[in-house]
């Protein structure tokens, strides 16, 4: 266990408020076979925090583990309270905000009715900020979700998230997929949002890190492997090479 | 209960619900037929219900005009149900992606035990009504009706509760003509249409493809 990266013991901004979320030594497996060794991480109370890594080293799994959709053992605490063992249904109400790695919007409901399933009990339902930032779904509130284009069901997707008041929000890979145009609208979408809730993010597209994350956790084959300041990670030619296979986005060819 | 039990374990494996739910009903029929025996017993409902009324030179049972009316009402309720309640949304949205719905924070596994319920009700009411047809009660008798609503299902298209709806109908009233025109070939008939519909549209009439 003392082998991994020691933890560092202020977040990279330096601010002295308590990470929101606390993961240690998540073990997590599916259909039996473990997908998740060994992973720490920690979501600063505010802004983004990244989570990198090469295709399959097992970023969905290590989110799908933290919403107990997937068996995990380890610690997994919000707010300093145990969710490890709690059920998914749980984990969400005490406001954990899920945007899945394939938007999953239910493709039988309308847009509305997508996002008035979303609405939890307890929480205060932020229509204004949703319509405020997708005017699409307020026109579109009576089309079935199944046949909005990728992009507004990713839209649909955020909206349930953003609608309910979360503690953090676990977003995976929200711009797969979508067209530079997009990329960019969804990635205003998410600085504005973590002015309110941090975000835990899984992201391809280094330029997005880059301008979102303080933050960054790495991982290879279902480990953690590197913590640290997002800029300073990116900025790192080797560690950027060997960790994601790419260089860190700066110049233009890095950028996808 | 039993969806408490057993089913529970079993969403997501519907061929396995089916079958645990098939050998439930036998293991039933055979523990009634062990305490009170599997002779029918006869039963009389209210005199206007034994009378028949004219239509279109037809002398048609004032029972069944209940038995139709009874089904209308029960098919409208669930349609409702399921349409206009949130009840009805999650149940909706949990048959389509059971996760996803828990990831929003929705205790899934209340809502479809109150489907469980609601689906006993259901077939209560169906019992009731298919009594009052036979004019009997037997534990036998749920059998042959078993039969049938597994070919109805299964033309309407799995999952489908409108096929479910379109499909008996058409199941009886196809069965009915071949029994009065094509001497009495009702049940072959049925069986026809069965293979017609798998070999056409395999997922059935309103199924998912
Ligand atoms: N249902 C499953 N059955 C078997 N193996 C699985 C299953 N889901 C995931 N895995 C395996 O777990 C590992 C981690 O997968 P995961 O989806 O978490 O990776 P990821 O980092 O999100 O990848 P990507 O960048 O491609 O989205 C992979 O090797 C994958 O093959
Ligand atoms: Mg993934």
């Amino acid at each position: 266990m003392s082998q991994h990266t020691a933890y560092p013991e202020k977040s990279a901004s330096g601010t002295a408020a308590a990470p929101v979320l606390v993961v240690r030594g998540l073990r997590a497996h599916v259909a039996g076979q473990q997908v998740v060794e060994h992973v720490d991480l920690e979501v600063a109370a505010t802004g983004v925090t990244a989570l990198l890594g090469r295709n399959g080293v097992g970023k969905t799994s290590t989110i799908k583990a933290v919403m107990g959709l997937i068996g995990r053992e380890g610690g997994i605490t919000l707010d300093g309270q145990d969710i490890s063992h709690l059920p998914t249904h749980r984990v969400a109400q005490l406001g954990v905000g899920y945007v899945p790695e394939d938007r999953e919007v239910f493709s039988g409901l309308t847009v509305t009715e997508n996002l008035r399933l979303a609405e939890r009990r307890g929480s205060e339902h932020r229509y204004d900020l949703v319509y405020d930032l997708f005017p699409e779904l307020r026109e579109r509130g009576q089309q079935a979700a199944g046949t909005l284009s990728g992009g507004q069901q990713q839209m649909v997707s955020l909206a349930r998230a953003l609608l309910n008041d979360n503690r953090v929000l676990l977003v995976d890979e929200p711009t797969k997929g979508l067209a530079p145009r997009l990329v960019q609208e969804v990635a205003r979408v998410l600085a504005h949002a973590a002015e309110v809730v941090p975000i835990l993010l899984v992201e391809q597209n280094l330029q997005v890190v880059r301008t979102l994350a303080r933050d960054a956790v790495v991982l290879t084959d279902g480990r953690s492997v590197h913590h640290g300041p997002a800029a300073e990670f990116l900025d790192d030619p080797v560690a950027t090479q060997r960790l994601l296979g790419v260089h860190g986005g700066t110049d233009p060819a890095g950028a996808v | 209960m039993t969806e408490r039990l057993l089913v529970q374990r079993l969403y997501e494996r519907h061929i396995e619900q089916v079958l645990v739910t098939v050998g439930l009903a036998l293991a039933t029929v055979a523990l009634f037929d062990g305490i009170w025996g599997t002779d029918p017993r006869f039963l009389t409902g209210p005199a206007w219900m034994e009378s028949t009324t004219r239509i279109a030179g037809a002398n048609v049972p004032n029972d069944r005009f209940i038995a139709i009316l009874g089904a209308l009402v029960v098919l409208a309720a669930i349609v409702l149900f399921l349409q206009r309640t949130r009840f009805g949304m999650i149940i909706r949205a949990g048959v389509e992606n059971r996760s996803m719905v828990t990831a929003l924070g929705i205790d899934v596994r209340n809502a479809f035990t109150l489907v469980f319920t609601i689906g006993g009700a259901a077939a209560g009411v169906g019992g009731v009504l298919a009594s009052h047809y036979f004019g009997y009660v037997s534990p036998l008798l749920g059998q042959t009706l078993l039969i049938f609503a597994f070919i109805v299902t299964v033309i309407g298209g799995l999952g489908s509760l409108i096929g479910a709806a379109v499909a008996s109908v058409l199941v009886a009233v196809l069965q009915q003509f071949a029994n009065y025109y094509l001497w009495g070939t009702g049940d072959l008939a049925v069986v026809v249409l069965l293979a017609a519909v798998l070999l056409a549209r395999p997922s059935g009439l309103l199924g998912r493809q």
